[in-house]
């Protein structure tokens, strides 16, 4: 009984050890992306005044709510974070899209960027993601109603 | 489900990958889009129009085809639209480098009718350029900008001296008009100057016409004979008209006598 405790006890530990690995090497993949993704985007930001704080800012909160996702891992709120994760996503994406026309200024040449195509098919993979948390989340508490009556 | 939903999560990451990638890239090079609308070349066409041909080069040192490249210009005087030109290019592939012509047509009768004001003054006229384009397919840019071309005025510092009377015959008077103008624009000015001659009472007493050739870019002195009978006049007007190919200007009054 001791021994079937201390061995649980091992196991929750390695166990959330491992999540937060997984959690720092997700971050850290991520960070690598931002880093790679600034250093492509540079010219576009000097025309584009605050497009590195815009990226800056949705990664910030990305992390945090993916970090907060993956230490509730295995309970119903990871799937809550996962969902309000993909919310967050196409949220954001259609302000600082501006609904997918973008319109700059440099002197006396106006420019507009049409990223509607950009914007559907990413709301669209982020709605795949949304459908996705519904589902694990039903089939979490589908697997916890269950347990008990075994 | 865990399958069905891990399958969506990897599907869904790829997904994102390509669509960063592909979109950032898109963007990304739309930096080594060069595009150069050169000072343009002017030669007449027809009878009043002007051809307003610019030197169009475009670049495309970018990741992806640049499709339906669209440049358009068109010329606004007081608020209507007296030009108009368009250059359509379907398929600009990467690496490559298209040298064309932007063509532009100028109808100048029109142009003078809605602003008369640049027969007599140098100006400059605006240019506003639309350029629009497709990267890859998938991301429709469009540009505004504006410049300007210069105008030279057909009829620059026109002036109209004071008839002189000269005895011709026994039964004619001849009355001379000089006119002098500069001809700034952009095209020879060809036609003819014609004048009438009214009395006090409004009754055609004599006219005239001379005809003016006045290369572009240059002065240009002229002067009008009329003849109009002895008898004595002592107060006339004349009507002075500018016919050439582009415009028709006047009738200009000028009064003489007591």
């Amino acid at each position: 009984m001791e021994l079937d405790g201390r061995s649980n006890r091992k196991q929750r530990i390695w166990k959330t050890a491992f999540r937060i690995l997984k959690t720092t090497a997700k971050v850290v993949i991520v960070g690598i992306i931002y880093l790679f993704l600034s250093q492509f985007l540079a010219p576009a930001s000097v025309m584009i005044p605050g497009l590195q704080d815009m990226i800056a800012t949705f990664l910030i909160i990305y992390v945090v709510l993916m970090v907060v996702c993956d230490l509730t891992s295995g309970t119903i709120l990871q799937h809550f974070f996962s969902g309000a994760k993909s919310l967050f996503v196409i949220a954001y994406l259609i302000f600082s899209l501006n609904s997918g026309i973008l319109e700059y200024t440099f002197g006396s040449v106006n420019l507009i960027i049409d990223l509607r195509l950009f914007l559907v098919v990413a709301m669209l993979l982020e709605m795949l993601g949304l459908a996705k948390s519904v589902m694990q989340g039903i089939n979490f508490m589908n697997e916890k109603a269950e347990l008990p009556s075994l | 489900m865990t399958v069905t939903t891990k399958i969506m999560s990897i599907a869904a990451s790829i997904f994102w990958i390509f669509l960063i990638i592909f979109f950032a890239s898109a963007v990304y090079s739309m930096k080594d889009i060069q595009f150069n609308l050169g000072q343009p070349q002017i030669s007449t066409v027809g009878e009043n129009e002007l051809l307003f041909s610019f030197p169009l080069a475009v670049t495309n040192t970018g990741f992806y085809n640049l499709e339906h490249f669209n440049v358009s210009t068109s010329v606004f005087t007081n608020g209507s639209e007296v030009a108009r030109g368009f250059t359509f290019i379907p398929v600009i592939a990467d690496g490559q480098m298209i040298n064309t012509t932007h063509n532009m047509i100028l109808n100048v009768s029109d142009l003078l009718r809605t602003s008369e004001g640049l027969l007599f003054s140098d100006t400059e006229l605006r240019v506003n350029e639309t350029v629009s384009t497709s990267a890859a397919g998938a991301v429709p840019i469009q540009a505004f900008s504006y410049f300007s071309i210069p105008w030279g005025a057909p009829l620059h510092n026109l002036t109209l001296g004071t008839p002189e009377l000269a005895a011709y015959n026994s039964t004619h008077l001849r009355v001379n008009v000089p006119f002098s103008f500069e001809n700034h624009a952009f095209f020879d000015l060809t036609g003819s100057v014609l004048a009438r001659i009214y009395s006090n009472t409004n009754l055609l007493i004599g006219k005239g016409q001379t005809p003016i050739e006045a290369s572009q870019h240059s002065p240009y002195y002229g002067n009008l004979e009329l003849y109009i009978p002895t008898r004595t006049i002592s107060k006339a007007y004349v009507e002075v008209i500018f016919a050439t190919q582009f415009f028709k200007y006047g009738p200009m009054v000028i009064n003489y006598g007591a």
